[in-house]
């Protein structure tokens, strides 16, 4: 029952303890050493009886082992009878209190509908927790090809591979619980399957209530898996998972009885992603539940969206078995291993180019050699560019999940929604998919919420009763671009000015461009929505998205038509990990600028550039004013120029602004692997990372947004 | 911490530092420890890229074999008069936990690195009480061995807090552009 480490320290100490004599400060260490160590396992942790225990003892001796002077005989009979309600306190099957209010929230289980339904199980330390972890990820593999599989049956009810997929996914599910002894995701897991059982036998059919119920079966079964993977990631471990089964568990016996099934009134229970409190994830986009089917059967009018295997009907063996062969060249891999690797290549590169450019390799002028050294160049570029490729994944991921969005949300809202996604193949960093997954979810929201608009209002502008959403990927200019274009009603300029200007965040006499005003909706705290709904509309929406897509080093553009549609253009580099920049000089030190950001490059002319107020300055280009920063000023360092004419000046497009920044010097345009600042420099502004050069040295990357906000340093004296 | 004010008899009973290896170098004449568990590197000083706008005892980073590791200097860190740098000028690399559990690099700039000893529990005490002439929060106790007093230092506090200062701001000016 007990963790064998909790056990062994427990023998120490009762050891310990019986050696120890009155008036002596010897084996006290060993005491105190071994409480701090049991004190800091998740099993006593969990558990107040015990580690009040703990804390007197190791108050007590910690004290006596500084005054040097020992216990009394009372003291260590004290002890002793402290370490025996200890054993005790550590042997309950569970803990007795509930967890002190001053931890982080763990798991809050959703609003039980009026009975504390569905069973509970929980976590062991001494579980076997690799066998768990595993038992997560292979879940969630199982339940997204349930989620897929699902909705191409809304299609294609009779699709018979896909009948056998889903079964087998639950029963893959199911014995996975079952060997892990989790009972109730095991009976959950074994009454969907039967479901799919009977379909797949031609005893059932699968109507419109069927799928929500198995999609809702999948989502609490996700919920179930959640919880676990966030107990193993150590939060609240030993905790009861407790997800209420019950209402559809019933749901289910119903369906299977051929009854007509119970509404589902269980509220929001079946969201997909708890989101813990104390993280922003509560301003992420949550899965909002699929309303009740209706008693009457829905209209056949489908809520349709491009699932990957979904060809036209039945007739060609869907895309499943296909997928399944494709699968089996694939090999699964640690991704720390993964990462490890890549970072090695990283340095690799580095070492290859320090040695060739080291001044004594440079100086011997030797053809063997620098026939060799070029092959060493060409191998280890190729190297990179592998490595570099290992990390990239299809966008698909990303993409498939604004299917089951769309399809809840439309559902929700009683419009019809159509998704058409293209460029899935469209391959880029892993990290980047995981990041965009948030922001492309809430503009999606947006977009169904606000911008498609319901069949009868569609209808009497002369538009099919059913929306569109485009969702595209494809590279584009050494970079990656995403398009979602929605043939909604646009952005109303009007609503959004007079908004903005409600909110303070524009004057009342500017005259934007309708440009400028769609881009006000990134700002924070905007929202013209009148009633909040869901999450969205809430105001916190866009300036969230646009902060994550700048964190990406990407860009987003917004465009829109009144009664015809709006465009969103997201641009994002191909990898987190390289960065094409240019490098600058400025003062003594060398900086690297973002070659994405950067628009153009100039040795401005006398006549340029010319000074507002006698403090702010703008330069001239192509007949637009723009201001000019002196980067030397925003980084603190004495620039080895004065005049701007000297210098040279580059048009950076940062956040929703455009600045011109002037540095001494272009020294360059290099590729360079960015490594992080570390968590000393969190709160630093205006640099987002460094490179390591070619001679070994750093040079800090600039951010051209986060350094243009900066209140100018007065440059200091070298 | 302490209401007595004599140290010898009832030191603060939560500080006591381990006794163990330490490391032992030199500030300004003064000579500090670091256990030596926590010293990952010891390197001669190499060229350090300044990072703008960081308290001015940040030195920069250092590319240490790939890694980007930002420095401290300590003298400026502990206000000790400035000296010249000579030959013996070392960067001791410590790893340190933060707040929030994660493990880190630094770099500490010191004079010189003197040797690697062991102090055990009786040449240790606990920090003394200057009666807030001196910030202790950075001192975990005081060695005394051979012949000489050596201030231990709180690798985890003193680095922790370097990384949680905002950067300071150089003679802000009211110009926001």
């Amino acid at each position: 029952m007990l963790d064998t480490q909790v056990e062994s320290l427990l023998q120490e100490i009762a050891t310990e303890l019986a050696f120890l004599s009155p008036a002596s400060a010897q084996g006290l260490s060993s005491v105190v050493q071994a409480l701090e160590q049991l004190g800091a396992l998740p099993g006593p942790r969990s558990r107040p009886q015990a580690r009040q225990e703990l804390d007197w003892a190791h108050s007590l001796c910690s004290q006596a082992l500084a005054s040097g002077t020992g216990l009394s005989q009372q003291q260590l009979d004290g002890l002793q009878a402290a370490h025996e309600r200890l054993l005790n306190a550590l042997y309950l099957p569970s803990p007795i209190d509930p967890p002190p209010p001053a931890e982080p929230a763990q798991l809050e289980p959703p609003p039980p509908a009026a009975k504390d339904d569905g069973d509970s199980f929980h976590i062991e330390p001494d579980d076997d927790l690799e066998l768990l972890n595993e038992f997560c990820n292979e879940g969630r593999d199982l339940l997204l090809l349930v989620e897929q599989g699902v909705l191409v049956l809304e299609d294609n009810p009779q699709h018979k591979d896909t009948l056998n997929q889903v079964f087998r996914a639950f029963h893959t599910f199911k014995g996975g619980a079952a060997f892990l002894g989790i009972e109730p995701i095991k009976d959950l897991a074994h009454q969907l399957e039967s479901l799919l059982d009977t379909a797949r036998r031609g005893q059932l059919n699968i109507t419109r209530p069927v799928i929500d119920l198995i999609l809702a079966g999948g989502d609490v079964l996700q919920q179930y898996v959640d919880a676990i993977a966030r107990q193993l990631a150590g939060q609240g471990m030993g905790q009861p998972i407790r997800v209420p089964t019950a209402q559809l568990l019933q749901r289910v016996q119903a369906c299977l009885a051929g009854q007509p099934m119970p509404v589902d009134t269980a509220g929001p229970a079946v969201a997909p992603q708890p989101a813990p409190i104390e993280t922003p994830a509560a301003l992420a986009p949550q899965m909002p539940a699929p309303e009740p089917a209706p008693a009457s059967p829905a209209p056949a009018t489908p809520v349709a969206l491009v699932a990957p295997m979904a060809e036209d009907g039945g007739a060609e063996t869907g895309k499943a078995p296909g997928r399944l062969e494709a699968l089996a060249s694939f090999v699964k891999l640690d991704t720390r291993k993964l990462d490890a690797l890549v970072d090695l290549v990283g340095e690799l590169v580095i070492a290859q180019s320090m040695v060739v450019q080291h001044p004594q390799v440079q100086a011997r002028q030797d053809r063997d050699l620098e026939r060799h050294l070029r092959q060493l160049s060409r191998i280890t570029t190729d190297l990179q560019r592998n490595a570099m490729s290992l990390r990239m994944v299809p966008i698909r991921s990303a993409f498939q999940k604004m299917s089951r969005l769309v399809r809840d949300l439309a559902s929700a809202q009683h419009k019809q929604v159509q998704l058409h996604l293209s460029g899935e193949d469209t391959e880029l960093d892993r990290n980047i998919v995981e990041e965009l997954a948030d922001p492309l979810l809430h503009m999606m929201r947006n977009a169904v919420d606000h911008g498609i608009e319901p069949p009868d209002q569609r209808i009497a502008q002369g538009k099919s009763a059913q929306g569109n959403i485009h969702l595209h990927a494809a590279h584009q200019d050494g970079g990656i671009l995403i398009r979602m274009r929605d043939d909604g009603k646009g952005l109303d300029a009007r609503k959004i000015l007079s908004r903005a200007q409600q909110r303070g965040l524009i004057t009342a006499d500017s005259h934007p461009s309708d440009k400028d005003i769609y881009n006000l909706i990134f700002l924070p705290g905007f929202s013209t929505a009148d009633t909040i709904t869901d999450i969205s509309g809430r105001g916190v929406g866009m300036d969230v998205v646009r902060s994550s897509i700048n964190r990406l080093r990407g860009r987003i553009d917004i465009d829109s038509v009144p009664g015809e549609g709006t465009t969103f253009d997201i641009f994002l580099p191909l990898t987190l990990a390289i960065i094409d920049g240019m490098l600058v000089g400025v003062g003594t030190e060398r900086f690297i600028v973002p070659t994405l950001t950067i628009r153009e490059s100039l040795r401005p002319h006398a006549g340029m550039v010319s000074t507002v107020q006698g403090k702010g300055e703008v330069i001239s280009v192509r007949n637009k004013l723009i201001p000019l920063v002196r980067l030397s000023e925003k980084i603190g360092i004495p620039s080895r120029i004065s005049d701007p004419c000297e210098g040279i000046v580059m048009v950076v497009d940062s956040g929703a602004r455009t600045r011109a920044f002037l540095v001494d010097s272009l020294l360059g345009k290099q590729e360079v692997v960015i490594k992080s600042l570390g968590e000393t420099f969190k709160h630093h502004k205006g640099m987002s990372g460094a490179a390591i050069m070619g001679d070994g040295r750093v040079a800090l990357i600039i951010d051209p947004d986060a350094i243009g906000q900066l209140p100018t340093a007065q440059a200091l004296a070298a | 911490m302490n209401t007595t004010t004599n140290t010898m008899t009832t030191p603060s009973t939560e500080h006591l530092p381990d006794a163990g290896k330490y490391l032992t170098f030199t500030l300004a004449h003064e000579r500090y420890s670091v256990p030596v568990l926590k010293v990952k590197e010891i390197m001669r000083l190499c060229p350090v890229t300044p990072v703008p706008r960081m308290p001015v005892y940040i030195k920069g980073v250092i590319n240490l074999r790939g890694k980007i590791v930002p420095v401290i200097d300590l003298r400026e860190r502990f206000g000790l008069p400035q000296m010249a740098d000579t030959e013996r000028i070392c960067i001791i690399v410590v790893q340190f936990d933060t707040a929030d559990g994660i493990a880190q690099l630094m770099g500490m700039i010191v004079d010189v690195v003197e040797e690697v000893s062991q102090f055990n529990t009786d040449e240790l005490e606990a920090p003394p009480d200057f009666g807030g002439a001196i910030d202790t929060r950075f001192i975990v106790g005081m060695a005394k061995s051979k012949g000489s007093v050596k201030t231990l230092l709180d690798i985890d506090r003193l680095l922790n807090h370097a990384g949680q200062i905002e950067p300071i701001a150089l003679g802000l000016d009211a110009n926001h552009s």
